[in-house]
């Protein structure tokens, strides 16, 4: 949105402002109540998954995530895609949220990169993967050996269902 | 878990207290974690409450918004949702609720998940239960350590919405508006309200000095329950659905 700050209902009367003070709480300039505002996040990247992208940046995301406003904040946006169409496919699409090239740096063709999380219909998560995923977690060197592994297999064309 | 001679577990009871708070047309919003509220709401619009509108989130079929959580977000700060359900790590005699840490914020001995859109949610959804599946002196606290979101928050800020009730696996409690403090408004049938106080960290009167006895689910209720509620619930909570409901009933 480009702007500095934003306004937020509650959280007054809660510890939040204690632990952060970053956040402000102002009197509402157009009425007569407190109100909290808290800064605005701009993160250096953001790298989201699309379903299709076109060679412009022009995507289709899954619908109900947080990924267009993300990529709508960023200061760099890189866009990976299952599959890269042309612009006139591109705009036939029926699913998904659109995001204009506006907001895109780079795309990325990159099938199953949403894995072992879902993607859309595509593909769903992978249970027994987030499972080994979790426990490798736990403790370093388990997870270096478990994602060397992890990028041998995808590396060798693993399968991503 | 049923015990002997009950009918009825605990998830489905306290799924139907919720449900029964619901009217037909109320918008009902499910946030995470939450499969005894999903549950209710499931049960409230196939049976009473069929105009009711129910959003569940982490349910394709359950969650209509198109554009995310700041999409859900902007819509509770509306004034759009009668019911959200929250719970907390500790809740305290003044209804706030604690999802940051126990102990010091800075040293905790645990630290939680935090409160995601709680804090905003509590104030601006018009009725807001609070769902805790123990209870115990650990978790019913005369004072939470890390306010989260809370139940009395000062005059100066907006606050359209706020506390409903507080449903446990013992009781049901409800805020006395003159003081802010929980009191006890029913007892889940097989419990005294002895117990209810034994386990609770603060002191609790009887709600206008009555304390009722929770009805139990009905027939009709459970049969609802354990078949078309039951098979929705199991598409977005398989895990739950496998041990919260009990034997079909013909």
């Amino acid at each position: 949105m480009g702007i500095p700050f934003m306004p937020v209902r509650g959280v007054i009367g809660t510890d939040y402002p204690r632990v952060r003070p970053d956040f402000k709480i102002i009197r509402n300039p157009f009425g007569d109540d407190d109100i909290l505002v808290v800064p605005a996040l701009s993160p250096d990247f953001t790298i989201i998954h699309a379903f299709r992208a076109d060679k412009f940046g022009n995507c289709i995301l899954n619908s109900g995530t947080d990924d267009a406003l993300l990529a709508k904040s960023s200061q760099k946006v890189i866009v990976s895609a299952e599959e890269i169409v042309d612009s006139k496919e591109l705009k036939a699409t029926q699913r998904g949220n659109f995001v204009s090239r506006v907001h895109v740096d780079a795309v990325v063709h990159l099938p199953g990169g949403a894995y072992p999380t879902a993607c859309g219909s595509i593909y769903p998560l992978n249970m027994a993967e987030m499972q080994a995923y979790l426990r490798a977690a736990k403790d370093a060197s388990a997870f270096s050996t478990y994602l060397e592994e992890f990028c041998r297999r995808l590396q060798n064309g693993g399968d991503f269902s | 878990m049923t015990d002997a001679g009950r009918t009825y577990t605990t998830e489905e009871l306290m799924a139907t207290i919720i449900s029964r708070e619901i009217k037909n047309g109320e918008v009902v919003a499910v946030g995470t974690f939450s499969p005894i509220p999903a549950t209710a709401g499931i049960l409230a619009k196939a049976s009473h409450a069929p105009q009711s509108d129910v959003y569940i989130l982490g349910s394709k079929d359950w969650w209509p918004f198109s554009e995310g959580s700041f999409e859900f977000f902007h819509a509770a700060q509306r004034g759009r949702f009668d019911y959200f359900f929250l719970s907390g790590a500790q809740i305290d005699r003044l209804g706030n609720i604690n999802l940051h840490a126990i102990g010091d914020y800075k040293k905790p001995s645990v630290r939680l998940p935090g409160g995601a859109g709680s804090s905003m949610l509590y104030y601006m959804v018009k009725k807001v239960i609070l769902f805790k599946t123990d209870h115990t002196v650990r978790t019913f606290v005369e004072k939470v350590d890390f306010i989260t979101s809370s139940a009395s928050p000062p005059p100066s800020v907006y606050r359209p919405g706020g506390l409903h009730i507080v449903i446990t696996p013992l009781a049901v409690m409800v805020r006395n508006s003159e003081t802010g403090f929980l009191e006890l408004l029913s007892v889940h049938p097989g419990y005294t309200p002895e117990e209810v106080q034994a386990n609770t960290g603060f002191e609790l009167s009887f709600h206008r000095g009555q304390c009722f006895e929770t009805k139990a689910p009905t027939e009709d209720e459970l049969k609802l329950l354990r078949g078309a509620v039951r098979q929705e619930v199991a598409n977005i909570y398989p895990s739950f659905a496998d041990k919260a409901f009990g034997p079909k009933l013909s």
